[in-house]
């Protein structure tokens, strides 16, 4: 057998492995070794997976990932995202479905602390969702504006799948965080847009709510001083060169338990919670890199990513109709597969593919978050449709149903179709900020 | 058996403990690298210590994490099956996992010990990088105490049926 056919078999053994819902990093894991081990030597194999499973743990780069996580959950503990969300609630709480743009933009801005988007799901399902029933919101509204607002967490700055691409095709974290801000900004807006139209139509989707004073709205600003500070902090000091992208995590930490603190805010029990709960999830988020760096080793033997980027290439096609090939192929992936599972179990086989094409590799990252918040968002394996079903099963009103949420966030995902086509078309959206800060 | 279970539980409870502790010392760490660097005292090292203290913090969190599921899997086909089939399927993929860290956990030890041996030490500090190594080995083996967790566990729940 050639290197190849056993690198096809690899694939196929692992899609199997997946529908038995082993863990994807498991699997990843354990089809690598099996592969490498196969094709070189089980001795080879052995080696490898301790030496990657301690390198990749101990890897510098990637101690950002628990410190921004902890930087989100502890956002969370200290009320923070409470505030947040009242004070847009002030703002646009008075127009049709304002409570759902609302919502979208304290995402937005949670965003802007936190990493990673089932977190930021979870936690404005917590915050929004009870006072959107209040309302009298329908279901489809709510719980889709939540799910699909998590995604803005992952697309805002700072984020986990920017780290894990920025360390996988060795590009500038920090470069790809300025990037994210403004297409970030674009996507609420377009998200804002599509809740409007949608309630034009659907009225009974979001009644208008009450309204509130001029003094109220701009008082209500002052609650996001610590949002404010730790975003500028973060991102101030990256670009002032005071820190590392790395060493940012860990600054950003500091500061939100300085703003909570200084508040009085964070209790005992919300800080060792935030703690645990950041563990979990690190150790989830490291196991499947380590997984994916094990299979990525086997991948990288079988030549596969080396043949599929020729075989593109020989297609002859314009580059767009390449891109958007790719760009089907990780929404199609993006139905049945964790985005960061997916972002980095395909990276090795589409990056040489886009370096060949001549794009820039700071857009296709960002054009890689947004493709992957279409996926935590589409059936059948949305996570965060589950997980907002997951929190709404503990509110006053009880579960949302789950079909409502996958109808719910249909025209969201209409929304970043256009986004990724805008920012196709524009690359400049997402390149001309890195390019004029660095 | 029971009281191993229970044992375990303590250990992985106390595990997260360490963890905890660890986080806020990378935390206060890189703040006070940061700071010091302005002043030109930066912490001599920050860089080793870092990434020993986080792999230290997912190695100490496998068990906990394994066994509040929190690894992603793809719920596809799985649903469509009888809770009987279900708990089969669970049972074989937890074997195989037991399997494949048990020799992840092995090779760990083994590569620490070669650490060991040639006497390599971290570049800046002199720390002992093989201690380190053990440790994550260490978290693997009680990691997969945790998957015989869940395998017991799966066992009974067949067996009641």
């Amino acid at each position: 057998m050639g290197p190849t056919t056993i690198g096809v078999i690899g694939i196929l053994v692992m899609i199997l492995l997946f529908l038995t819902r082993m863990p994807v990093a498991y699997v990843m894991t354990l089809v690598g070794f099996i592969g490498f081990s196969s094709m070189v030597s089980l001795q080879g194999g052995l080696n490898l997976i301790a030496k990657e499973f301690y390198t990749t743990f101990s890897n510098y780069d990637l101690t950002t990932i628990p410190l921004f996580i902890l930087m989100g959950q502890l956002v969370f503990g200290s009320g923070i995202s409470t505030r947040l969300y009242s004070a847009a609630h002030m703002w646009l709480g008075g127009v049709r479905g304002g409570m759902a743009m609302a919502t979208i933009t304290s995402c937005t801005a949670f965003g802007a602390v936190c990493g990673s988007s089932p977190a930021t799901a979870a936690t404005m399902a917590t915050v929004g969702m009870p006072e959107m029933r209040r309302f009298g919101y329908r279901d489809e509204l709510s719980a889709g504006a939540v799910a699909s607002g998590g995604g803005l967490g992952m697309i805002m700055p700072p984020s986990v799948v920017m780290i894990v691409y920025g360390i996988l095709t060795e590009q500038s974290i920090g470069k790809l965080f300025m990037a994210g801000i403004v297409p970030a900004l674009v996507v609420t807006m377009l998200f804002i847009i599509t809740i409007m139209i949608w309630c034009s139509y659907a009225p009974e989707q979001g009644p208008a709510g009450e309204s509130f004073s001029w003094g109220a709205r701009f008082r209500s600003l002052l609650s996001l001083g610590e949002v404010v500070f730790v975003f500028g902090l973060v991102m101030g000091g990256l670009f002032a060169g005071w820190f590392t992208p790395t060493e940012a995590a860990g600054v950003g930490v500091f500061g939100v338990l300085l703003a909570s603190l200084a508040r009085r805010q964070l209790t005992w029990q919300k800080f060792t919670d935030a703690l645990y709960e950041t563990l979990r999830s690190s150790c989830m988020v490291m196991l499947l890199v380590a997984g994916a760096t094990v299979f990525g080793k086997f991948m990288a033997i079988t030549r596969i990513p080396f043949e599929v980027a020729s075989w593109i290439g020989a297609f002859d096609l314009p580059a767009v109709a390449i891109v958007a090939m790719i760009i089907l192929v990780y929404f199609i992936g993006g139905c049945v597969m964790d985005a960061l599972a997916l972002v980095m179990l395909t990276i090795p086989i589409f990056y040489p593919v886009i370096q060949m094409l001549g794009y820039d590799p700071i857009w296709f990252g960002i054009i890689i978050v947004l493709i992957s918040q279409m996926g935590v968002i589409t059936p059948p394996v949305g996570i965060n449709v589950y997980v907002v079903y997951g929190v709404s099963r503990g509110l006053p009103g009880g579960a949302v149903r789950l079909e409502s949420i996958f109808t719910g966030v249909l025209p969201f995902l209409a929304a970043i179709v256009v986004a990724i086509v805008l920012m196709t078309i524009f690359p400049q959206i997402i390149t001309f900020l890195p390019n004029i800060l660095y | 058996m029971f009281s191993i279970l229970k044992v375990f539980d303590w250990l992985s409870g106390k595990m997260l403990l360490l963890g905890g502790i660890l986080l806020v010392a990378m935390m206060a760490l890189t703040c006070v690298d940061v700071v010091g660097r302005m002043f030109g005292y930066p912490v001599f090292g920050t860089y080793e210590l870092i990434s020993f203290m986080a792999a230290l913090v997912v190695a100490v969190a496998l068990p906990d994490t394994h066994t509040n599921k929190m690894h992603i899997g793809v719920e596809l086909l799985t649903t469509r099956f009888s809770t009987r089939t279900q708990y089969i399927i669970e049972l074989i993929t937890n074997l195989v996992a037991l399997i494949l860290f048990a020799v992840v956990a092995w090779r760990l030890f083994l590569y620490g010990y070669k650490l060991r041996q040639s006497g390599e030490v971290s570049m800046n500090l002199g720390l002992p990088e093989y201690l380190v190594t053990l440790a994550v080995g260490a978290g693997f083996l009680i990691f997969t105490v945790a998957i015989v967790k869940s395998l017991v566990e799966t066992l009974n729940k067949l067996r009641k049926r």
